[in-house]
């Protein structure tokens, strides 16, 4: 219990640490989003009046202040390019990045699971043609690894979209309006996010299993006469999952990072195209809203998986309680 | 166990498609409604409220929503549109406007004139708010003359406000513009979801041409290869902002369409820059430009290249000065050595990048400019910077950029008075002051353009900035589509559209 307060302490002084910084970044780069607002047609006098509307004339700790005091009463700001609330702004956007995020999970985990262990079961057997198995799948999987998401998109796109015409890009439905539409038009996008993800996964369980089944307590399990699969999913698993775990929620702040990208290929209208869309009018409440989300939700994901790790091995969990 | 999940992946990969294929088919079905399209716009809307919008891409929309006292046709001619006539009086500080009768908004409402009063009066700062349309601080009153009469005093005489009378009426004290914003166009709006699109409807009591489409969707589309994707997949009609690179990947499907954008680009000289405050050596860049083999290399010989400050869609007060600066390196080099500067010198353009028509433009340029030792360095920088930093800040040596402008003249004339606070190049010449001053002052059109087309011949003389060309618009239009039109200013009039029988 212990351990959990100090690491939502922890968390509250990151998002304060961060949010701090994205707020300064947008006092020191060019540009304001009064004049931006504006445009060619700006006369000075409006500028001013603008100004003194949304209270950019006050020293940036006033403004800082006056942000934080808009979070605190729930709707995150007013945008000021669009004068609309922060809150209802983009959470329709966040519903989209988290649907397309969970997807993408899920996908990784259902496809980098199976893999990893059977490519990790091939490589520990360690006779002649699994070694050239297990090192020609290296090579490809490397491949894999190396493809930034937004190529595959664009790869997926033409292929299953244009020639294939598997689904019809810009066909976005939103998930109000139709939930099956909805995530049929998000798998390819969610697919582009997984697959370098899946890679990455893949090479962490395969060694893992690798290692795990040079083990002693494998060569026991098999002195026994325990059947392969047996070891394998009975012992071998749940020891390299471990490893898995803290993978994985590394690759989750990836899986969000590749969604902002991948969301302009899909033309997603997601918290990627509200950030940069924000960015580029220099509207501070919508971006710190979203650096904040984005960052709120990698430190409740780092925070579950230690959560689990200590589920999953009680040794983690007993050292943690002791600090 | 191994078989059965290799049954599960099998079973999961195989929905997967079969799933993706109904997709397919529905994406399909739904662009076969003969009386609906999707057109693509490049930026999310700044505001549904027509007064307090900026943005050359939020009125371009919304201009099939909204109408003024009158509104632009394609050629160019304000025609009556909430009004169904104006005088002007012969010493231009009254305008007498008659109201159409008869007139309805979207929500069922007769216009009155109580409307038109409380929508000129927001824009003109009455309420003691500055004036969102700074043209109209010379207001001085609106007045009810009867209830279909409406009179604007002005302090001074202006025959150019007509020009800025194009903006919206909308219902008196209506508080829901920002959210359901009632007009009195061709199409009433529908819904609207933020960085997403607006829907907008046919209005079936529109007093004039009716819209042939029922349903126009506007899709925001920031990406340009996802916009191509999209084209190529079907799912938009119409994308008005192609590249020559782009329009060359779409297929058979679409027709591209080549109009003007109604900008003046040019190469904009800071007049108070080190080099460029002598008269020689902007004369010697300008003679070193081909703006021909600009237009060649960057649109494919599309667009029309201009050497005045007003771009030809301005008409009778367009002077045609194409031919002062024609190519003459030996003149250029020779200009540049009577300024001091025989060996040349380095320059920095600072160009918005996400103008791509800009970005190519300057790097033609850079290459002209070699030939007479002129090394100019590109920089590209942000669109909110460029705002900032150079339109307020005049913080540049030079920049490419294109400027709108209202149908009136004088909304770009100003841009090179002295002091005014538009006049973002420091151009200074009193002779062009005074003119401008008579200019806006006359009453008497024929004078007006005498005054305009001096003041055109002044500044390229001087050599004020570099203009280069009205850009070409490159559309694509779907081949089942017809009626797209081009206007003389930026906007995307929907209600000509329709489907080819």
């Amino acid at each position: 219990m212990k351990y959990i307060f100090k690491r939502i302490g922890q968390a509250i002084i990151t998002l304060f640490v961060v949010s701090v910084i994205v707020f300064a970044m947008f006092q020191i780069i060019p540009g304001d989003v009064v004049t931006n607002k504006l445009g060619t047609n700006a006369s000075p006098e409006r500028i001013e009046e603008l100004r003194e509307y949304y209270g950019l004339d006050n020293p940036a700790y006033i403004q800082y202040k006056n942000w934080i005091d808009d979070i605190f009463w729930g709707e995150l700001g007013i945008s000021y390019s669009k004068d609309l609330p922060v809150a209802y702004m983009i959470n329709p956007n966040v519903k989209v990045t988290l649907c397309l995020a969970s997807l993408s999970l899920l996908i990784i985990v259902v496809f980098a699971v199976p893999i990893g262990l059977g490519m990790g079961y091939i490589a520990s057997k360690k006779k002649r043609k699994d070694v050239l198995i297990s090192n020609g799948f290296d090579i490809i999987n490397q491949t894999f690894m190396a493809i930034p998401s937004f190529f595959i998109g664009i790869i997926i796109s033409i292929v299953f979209g244009l020639i294939l015409k598997w689904f019809t890009p810009g066909q976005y439905v939103a998930i109000e309006k139709n939930a099956v539409d909805f995530f049929l038009y998000i798998i390819p996008a969610a697919v582009s996010v997984a697959i370098p993800k899946i890679a990455m996964l893949v090479r962490f369980i395969k060694s893992s299993v690798e290692e795990e089944m040079a083990k002693d307590y494998v060569r026991t399990a098999r002195s026994k006469s325990a059947s392969n699969i047996r070891i394998l999913f009975c012992h071998v698993l749940k020891n390299s999952m471990i490893t898995s775990i803290t993978a994985l929620s590394v690759i989750m702040a990836e899986i969000f990072a590749g969604s902002v990208v991948v969301e302009q290929v899909f033309n997603l209208p997601g918290i990627g195209k509200a950030l940069i869309g924000g960015i580029g009018e220099r509207d501070y409440p919508v971006v710190m809203a979203i650096v904040m989300y984005i960052s709120a939700m990698i430190i409740i994901v780092n925070l579950l998986a230690d959560v689990i790790y200590s589920l999953v091995d009680p040794r983690a969990g007993g050292n943690h309680e002791k600090n | 166990m191994k078989k059965r999940f290799l049954l599960m992946l099998l079973t999961l990969a195989l929905s997967t498609v079969l799933c993706a294929c109904k997709d397919g088919k529905k994406g399909a079905d739904s662009s076969d409604e003969k009386d609906s399209i999707v057109v693509g716009i490049q930026q999310d809307l700044d505001s549904l409220d027509p007064h307090l919008a900026t943005a050359a891409g939020t009125k371009e929309v919304l201009f099939n929503v909204f109408e003024g006292l009158v509104k632009p046709d394609k050629n160019g001619n304000l025609i009556p549109a909430v009004a169904s006539d104006f005088k002007i009086s012969p010493d231009g500080d009254t305008y007498t406007f008659t109201l159409r009768g008869g007139v309805k908004f979207h929500n069922g409402e007769a216009v009155t004139a109580e409307d038109v009063k409380y929508s000129i009066e927001r824009n003109a700062g009455i309420d003691g708010n500055e004036p969102l349309v700074s043209a109209f601080s010379i207001i001085q009153s609106v007045n009810i003359v009867d209830s279909s009469t409406v009179e604007i005093v002005l302090s001074e005489p202006d025959t150019e406000l007509i020009g800025y009378l194009t903006v919206a009426i909308i219902p008196k004290d209506y508080e829901n513009l920002a959210t359901s914003p009632v007009g009195t166009g061709p199409f009433k709006f529908s819904s609207y979801t933020p960085g997403e699109n607006i829907v907008i409807e046919k209005n079936n009591d529109y007093y004039g041409e009716m819209a042939y489409l029922s349903k126009v969707t506007f899709k925001v589309v920031t990406n340009s290869s996802a916009a191509i994707l999209e084209l190529q997949a079907g799912s938009i009609d119409i994308y008005p902002y192609m590249t020559m690179d782009e329009a060359s990947q779409l297929g058979e499907d679409f027709d591209i369409l080549y109009g003007n954008t109604n900008l003046v680009q040019g190469l904009f000289l800071n007049n108070a820059f080190k080099y460029f405050d002598d008269v020689r050596v902007r004369q010697a860049v300008y003679y070193a430009l081909d703006r021909q083999a600009v237009l060649d290399m960057v649109a494919g010989g599309h667009g029309t290249i201009i050497g005045s400050c007003l771009y030809p869609g301005y008409g009778k007060y367009y002077n045609d000065l194409n031919d002062k600066y024609s190519k003459d390196i030996d003149k250029a080099k020779q200009l540049l050595k009577d300024a001091g500067y025989a060996e040349g010198f380095d320059f920095t353009v600072k160009v918005p990048s996400n103008y791509q028509v800009h970005m190519d433009t300057a790097m033609v340029i850079k290459e002209q400019l070699k030939a007479i030792g002129v090394t100019m360095n590109i920089e590209g920088i942000e669109w909110a910077t460029w705002l900032s930093d150079i339109y307020q800040g005049r913080n540049y040596e030079a920049t490419i950029i294109g400027f709108d402008a209202n149908m009136a003249p004088k909304d770009m004339m100003r841009r090179y008075v002295s002091d005014n606070s538009k006049n973002m190049t420091n151009y200074n010449n009193s002779q062009y002051d005074q003119l401008y001053e008579m200019a806006i002052a006359t009453v008497d059109d024929e004078k007006k353009i005498e005054y305009y087309h001096e003041m055109q011949e002044i500044i390229a003389e001087d050599a004020g900035s570099i203009f280069i060309a009205d850009p070409a618009m490159l559309v694509a239009v779907s081949k089942d589509l017809e009626g797209y039109t081009f206007y003389p200013i930026y906007v995307q009039d929907m209600s000509k559209v329709r489907y080819v029988e």
